[in-house]
């Protein structure tokens, strides 16, 4: 910088950007974030936006070889210097800010609630109606209008019957033309029903959220400086998110019985205490993700967001644990990876897992391990979390102590004996919540893999213990005992892989198109019982390696 | 002419009149002077290592500064600003005949504010069209704070830096000029300068050009003077009239004793710029809660300036360092005051005495500024490797100036010693 700059740049934007500290030696070629200067006389060295160069580096060097008092150099480190994260390029598109929740004005509170309305218009939401008895409860899928329609005082069988079309017709056009509906869609609605996507709904229902403590990370677009996408971070009691979220509604940690948990908050609370060990009054975080710009869906940008929020989180809320429902796909399956601690137990009405962690600073502060302060709370959270999948991820009492799980290329993770094991021997059992579906396709996805059926339309999810890593083989050497107990039929020599018939229990319409087990007598295809050969059923019955509910039929 | 006194009197009594100063707020002022005068006296005389002395001291400033601050009825004073005229604006006309200029108003936060006031409030509406500011690698970190703030894109106009001297060269037309014109000047909304420099050089046929050129082309030209503010005693050819060289100047007039330090100045000639300048003051660049007792300080002072009764102070002061400057060589015969010559500078600073150090082998003047700090109690304006800048600005200055030539040889002497121990 002692060299000719006549090059424009953009201090602004440099002083605004995230920044992290280098030492100076490695700063050439960086932009700067700060100001250097002596004071006096207070003329800066250095400048936001300008690139270090030898010149400055080396001027630098020797006023701190000299015992200058330098001001902007990181105290932390003497020769540490704040740089711009990354280069600042003219085509970047979007301004992504994180503001604390408290610091949202109120037209900027309208500016979300109208994203989140745009957002939340269309599937997979179906929150289209809500009654103004109850504005901040949109109307889930599933259920029974009429039925609602009798509560709200609608006696005349044909209001009733014209309120429950005209809220379907509602609900089917939402999906069509899902970012198109808005309060000016003319919609007749039966009376006392509003659109949850009125405007003024909306923004109540927003701005109720946005009155708890936490974060609201905006990208907005350059040019036109629209919102284009969102994180919510907020934090409250485990019993106000029930309320306030969607995790009220049917299917949460259901058996897949359409019932409203609102009206069973006891239930709720039980499970929750009994999966995460939290109480209804424990404050925890959550977050949302709503992103409809596809550049920043799944792009550099959502990490962005992500780095920008852990960032601003202060130490008191990084330390909470977060609950929040985060899709296993799409943009926000960035997000459910950086939470997900550990398997997840619950899963909402719209297929969206409940992911749990034990700490906010586990999940997101990775992002910015160059932030020396947060350092220590990334050290405790990986203590945390090992801890606390030391508490949750041994195997249960019913696992046989001579097996162990590792890798195994193509099918993932397999289970091995560690010593040898006699015919007869349990070598683990199916433990977990029982779900209710006529069919396996019927559950959600992440259960499907890792249950057994034990009932015409009754399955297991064994999220504990070792049964949901044993693989499938078309020539097993285990079998199924009772219903969800997994045994050997034969004696397994140490190091072999143990491996059971998936349609010694399954019955339903699931299939495995592809079977990688490998045998001679593969048959190419995992399908039901009924798929059996039927010398393949003549053995697995003389050896008893079905399950009851089968043998009964 | 009116004496100082005579005119500073008439406004009080104007006030008086008005009931603006009320007569027993006056009494009282006055009894606790004396009263808390001779009890401090007392402390001094008979309890000298005593600390109740200084937190009474303390404790009387407090209670005295409070008095006056909350004596003055603000209901016939109005707010400084550029284009007022009513009582407070005294000051106004004082700046304007200081310095020239048509429209002139304190600024508060010295010319550090007067410089984010231009910048982030009367410049991106005057220039609307434009996005660039060229500034003088030489300026403070005010007028960087005005371009971040501001959202200018920047550009650096990087001076010669002379490396014996340790010092930059004044800013050459040419350079400037090639640089508008490879940037666009339609582009350009305005260059900052700052002149003199720190160090207190300049080239006013330099920055005569650079002006003009610039005006031709629709770009405004600031100009810090922080370090010109007693611009008014230097011939036209050493510190030529504003309006040669820029369109809006700001200094901070403290450096020289001319107002309290909390404030600056701001001086143009152009009415829209002066309007929009009202509007930023309004708008919280200077707090509706002024103290007015520095107003009043400083048109004293200002008046004082004026009327010609600070002219003998001057003119000791710049004798002094005059006599400073010759008597360098005296402390050490390698020693030398830099001269506008050596770096290619037309003129510089009466005040500003850049003693040049590198003659003298593993001497370095930044020990030599600490050893002076630490052990004698004199701050020096600044130190590099090789140079050393000392300010003989002020009247105290003068007063001292036994004490200071004889703390300079003998800090001088302790850092040599020092330095070729360590050598």
């Amino acid at each position: 910088m002692t060299s000719k700059s006549e090059t424009t740049f953009n201090p602004w934007e440099a002083f605004i950007a995230r920044t992290e500290s280098i030492p100076l030696e490695q700063a050439k070629g960086r932009i700067a974030a700060t100001t250097i200067r002596q004071y006096p006389p207070g003329i800066p060295d250095v400048i936001p936006g300008m690139k270090y160069d030898d010149g400055a580096i080396m001027k630098l060097r020797s006023a701190i070889a000299a015992d200058v008092n330098l001001i902007g150099i990181n105290p932390e480190s003497e020769r540490a210097v704040d740089v711009v994260c990354t280069p600042i390029e003219t085509g970047n598109k979007f301004d992504i800010q994180t503001l604390p929740s408290c610091d949202i004005p109120n037209h900027i509170g309208d500016e979300i609630a109208d994203y989140f309305r745009v957002s939340f218009s269309g599937a997979p939401y179906f929150h289209f109606a809500c009654h103004e008895s109850d504005p901040l409860q949109p109307l889930p899928r599933g259920l029974d209008y009429a039925a609602y329609a009798v509560a709200l005082g609608l006696s005349n069988t044909e209001v009733r019957s014209e309120c429950q079309s005209t809220l379907i017709d509602l609900a089917i056009r939402s999906n069509i033309d899902s970012t198109e509906l808005s309060s000016e869609t003319p919609v007749t609605l039966p009376k006392g029903f509003h659109l949850w996507t009125d405007k003024d709904v909306c923004r109540a229902r927003i701005k109720d959220r946005l009155s708890d403590p936490g974060y609201v990370t905006l990208v907005r677009d350059r040019v036109s400086n629209q919102i284009k996408g969102l994180l919510h971070a907020r934090m409250g009691t485990v019993a106000r998110l029930f309320y306030t979220e969607e995790w009220s509604n049917p299917h949460i940690f259901s058996t897949f019985e359409d019932k409203n948990f609102r009206d069973e908050s006891g239930v709720f609370f039980e499970k929750i205490n009994y999966h995460f060990g939290l109480v209804q009054s424990d404050p925890v975080m959550t977050i949302s993700a709503q992103v409809l710009d596809p550049d920043i869906q799944g792009g550099e940008a959502f990490y962005d967001m992500m780095r920008s929020l852990a960032q601003n989180v202060s130490p008191k809320h990084a330390q909470l644990p977060v609950l929040s429902e985060i899709p296993a796909f799409g943009t926000a399956h960035i997000l459910n990876t950086a939470m997900n601690e550990r398997i997840v137990h619950g899963v909402l009405k719209n297929g969206h897992p409940l992911v749990f962690c034990r700490q906010f600073a586990g999940g997101l502060f990775p992002l910015i391990g160059a932030k020396k302060h947060w350092q220590h709370l990334l050290r405790m959270a990986a203590r945390s979390a090992r801890d606390y999948r030391k508490k949750y991820f041994i195997p249960l009492s019913t696992d046989n102590p001579n097996v162990i799980v590792r890798p195994n290329g193509k099918l993932g993770l397999a289970v091995y004996a560690t010593s040898d094991i006699s015919a007869g021997e349990t070598i683990a059992v199916f433990t977990g919540e029982t779900y209710k579906s006529d069919t396996a396709l019927g559950l959600p996805d992440i259960m499907r893999d890792h249950a057994i059926q034990i009932g015409k339309d009754e399955f297991v999810f064994g999220y504990k213990g070792l049964a949901h890593r044993v693989c499938h083989s078309c020539n097993p050497n285990c079998g199924i005992r009772g219903r969800t107990e997994i045994f050997s039929v034969r004696n397994i020599s140490k190091g072999e892989q143990i491996t059971w018939d998936y349609r010694c229990s399954e019955n339903s319409d699931w299939v495995l198109e592809t079977c990688l087990c490998g045998s001679e007598r593969c048959t190419g295809f995992v399908g039901n019982y009924q798929s059996l050969p039927a010398s393949f059923k003549a053995e697995y019955k003389s050896k008893n390696m079905i399950s009851d509910w089968l043998n009964a039929l | 002419m009116h004496s100082v006194e005579d005119r500073v009197s008439k406004n009080m009594r104007d006030l008086t009149e008005k009931n603006a100063v009320r007569a027993t707020l006056i009494i009282s002022f006055a009894w606790r002077l004396i009263y808390h005068g001779f009890r401090l006296i007392r402390l001094t005389i008979f309890e000298t290592k005593s600390k109740s002395v200084s937190s009474y001291f303390a404790e009387i400033f407090s209670q005295l500064w409070d008095t006056a601050e909350h004596s003055i009825s603000h209901a016939d004073f109005d707010l400084p600003s550029a284009l007022g005229a009513r009582p407070v604006h005294n000051v106004s006309s004082c700046l304007k005949k200081l310095y020239g200029g048509k429209y002139a108003s304190l600024s508060f936060g010295g010319s550090s504010g007067a410089l984010l006031t231009i910048l982030t409030a009367v410049l991106p509406k005057l220039k609307r069209d434009r996005k660039i500011i060229l500034f003088d690698d030489m300026c403070h970190q005010s007028a960087i704070g005005g371009l971040i703030f501001g959202r200018w894109e920047a550009i650096r106009l990087s001076r010669i830096f002379d490396p014996d001297h340790q010092t930059a060269q004044p800013l050459k037309f040419e350079t400037v000029r090639e640089t508008m014109e490879a940037h666009g000047a339609d582009r350009i909304a305005a260059l900052i300068l700052v002149l003199p420099t720190y160090d207190g050089f300049r080239s006013p046929s330099e920055d005569k050009k650079i002006y003009a050129y610039a005006k031709s082309k629709g770009i405004l030209v600031i100009v810090d003077g922080a370090w010109d503010s007693v611009r008014f005693r230097e011939s036209q050819e050493s510190a030529p009239p504003l309006e040669t060289i820029c369109d809006v100047w700001v200094s901070s007039p403290h450096k020289r004793g001319l107002t309290p330090s909390s404030l600056g100045c701001m001086i143009t000639n152009d009415k829209i710029i002066a309007h929009y300048w009202d509007q930023a003051l309004d708008l919280g660049f200077r707090s509706s809660s002024v103290s007015f007792v520095e107003i009043m300080i400083a048109e004293h002072r200002l008046t004082q300036v004026i009327v010609g009764d600070w002219d003998t102070v001057f003119s000791k002061t710049e004798a002094f360092a005059e006599s400073l400057r010759k008597q360098i060589s005296d402390i050490h015969p390698n020693l030398y005051v830099v001269e506008p010559v050596h770096i290619q500078a037309e003129v510089k600073n009466p005040a500003h005495i850049l003693i040049h150090t590198g003659k003298i082998p593993n001497f370095n003047a930044q020990k030599w500024a600490k050893t002076l700090a630490a052990e004698f109690a004199l701050d020096v304006e600044k130190a590099t490797d090789s140079t050393l800048l000392l300010l003989c600005g002020s009247p105290e200055h003068s007063r001292q100036r036994g004490r200071i030539m004889e703390t300079l040889k003998a800090s001088f002497e302790m850092t040599l010693e020092r330095s070729c121990k360590s050598s």
